[in-house]
């Protein structure tokens, strides 16, 4: 045996299994599956300069990263939602607002559109009571909801929703 | 080697308490507020103990060079390493889940209201498999950092690595550049991505981004471990 850090090993010993490879090659053609079924979601993270992340991962991310959720309620044919899109999340200071205080999720309601919502969005607008569109909710780690803002009512009201919400605690 | 990993892990008196106390604790918070998810965070601290060090602590004390001397492929060394810190794991998340059984009625009887006491068992067998899943993910940065850094330098690196990751979304907002919090984002869920398991074992998005980045992490983790193990040289006395 050599006893150098410097000697790079060959040999029996060191030879890494064929299906270490074949794993490879499996886990790589099952991230791009994933990929291509991900894409019919990603109008979920398509809205201005904010960094959305998936609905589920936010949640998860929440304890981790020490941030609430901000979740955006919409849906595709709600026009102040497009108002809010543009004016609210396509502004750099509202974008950097939401980046650094919050983990934006987007949540589009389906329900015009294929008649009904996946169970996870049903259950999301019925634990936040989402009526109308948009809806703001900032909910915690927990998925306690700390502050929620119906309507869009122009980017100044939006800034100071989330900078209020930014230090409240929810309501036990 | 698993054998070996376990009989070194729960032969250290030290790691035995340190498990035993992390579990009463975790063990706690799931009964007191009656969700199980609490294991996945409660036993990030428990694999650090079980995974830290696991490859350089043998070359460091010459056990490594006295297993390699042995007609044994390098990876089986490795591998067994890390089966043995899922086999330990997942026995402490077994006792810790049996605990928060245990403590749940207690708890919801001295606390009275909330959740305590609401603690279901269905709930409990997802809360460990969702932490024995995360934990996958976890043991295989470890082992990896394991393979070439000192001590345990591969704990440390895992949190430079996190800061790392973190440091661009930290960043994006004083510099006024909201690309930069989306870069730091993809990055993270590629180098550490996080999946919701308690969706995933619900049998929601299975087939997700967040899935198949676990998947792709994992295997890239244990297979750039490997590779680099197998093409080591180690000397005697010191890694």
């Amino acid at each position: 045996m050599a006893t150098t850090d410097e000697k790079v090993r060959t040999g029996p010993q060191s030879r890494l299994p064929r299906i270490l490879f074949w794993l490879v090659a499996a886990a790589l053609v099952f991230r791009i599956v994933t990929l291509v079924a991900g894409r019919g979601t990603k109008d979920e993270g398509a809205a201005g300069l904010v960094a959305w992340r998936p609905r589920e991962k936010a949640a998860s991310a929440a304890r981790s990263e020490g941030k609430p959720v901000l979740y955006d309620f919409t849906a595709a044919w709600c026009v102040p939602c497009h108002r809010l899109d543009t004016e609210g999340w396509g502004d750099s200071r509202v974008a950097s607002l939401v980046n650094g205080s919050y983990l934006p999720a987007r949540v589009v309601d389906r329900e015009r559109e294929d008649g009904k919502n996946p169970a996870a969005i049903d259950e999301l607008q019925r634990r936040y009571s989402v009526r109308a569109f948009p809806t703001l909710v900032v909910a915690d780690a927990d998925g306690r909801e700390i502050a929620k803002l119906e309507g869009y009512g122009g980017k100044e009201g939006l800034v100071r929703f989330l900078e209020e919400s930014r230090g409240k605690t929810p309501a036990r | 080697m698993i054998r070996r990993y376990l009989r070194q892990k729960f032969g250290s008196i030290g790691i035995v308490i340190a498990l035993g106390v992390l579990s009463l604790l975790t063990a706690g918070e799931i009964a007191a507020i009656g969700r199980a998810a609490v294991l996945e965070s409660g036993g990030f601290f428990a694999l650090l103990v079980l995974a830290a060090a696991s490859v350089s602590k043998d070359a460091s004390s010459g056990a490594l060079q006295m297993i390699l001397a042995r007609p044994i492929r390098r990876v089986d060394y490795l591998f067994g390493r890390y089966c043995g810190i899922l086999l330990a794991y997942a026995a402490y998340v077994a006792a810790t889940g049996a605990l928060a059984l245990l403590f749940s009625p207690l708890l919801g009887k001295l606390l009275g209201g909330g959740n305590a006491g609401k603690l279901s068992p269905a709930d409990l067998v997802r809360g460990a498999a969702g932490s024995l899943l995360s934990a996958a993910l976890l043991a295989a940065v470890l082992l990896f950092f394991s393979t070439f850094l000192r001590g345990y330098g591969d704990v440390l690196a895992y949190f430079l690595l996190s800061l790392m990751l973190s440091a661009p979304d930290v960043l994006s907002r004083p510099l006024g550049m909201p690309w930069l919090s989306k870069l730091g984002i993809a990055a993270r869920e590629n180098i550490l991505p996080r999946v919701p398991w308690e969706e995933v074992l619900r049998g929601q998005n299975v087939v997700s981004p967040a899935t198949g980045e676990f998947v792709l992490a994992v295997t890239a983790y244990l297979t750039f471990a490997a590779w680099i193990f197998s093409r080591r040289e180690f000397s005697y006395g010191h890694d």
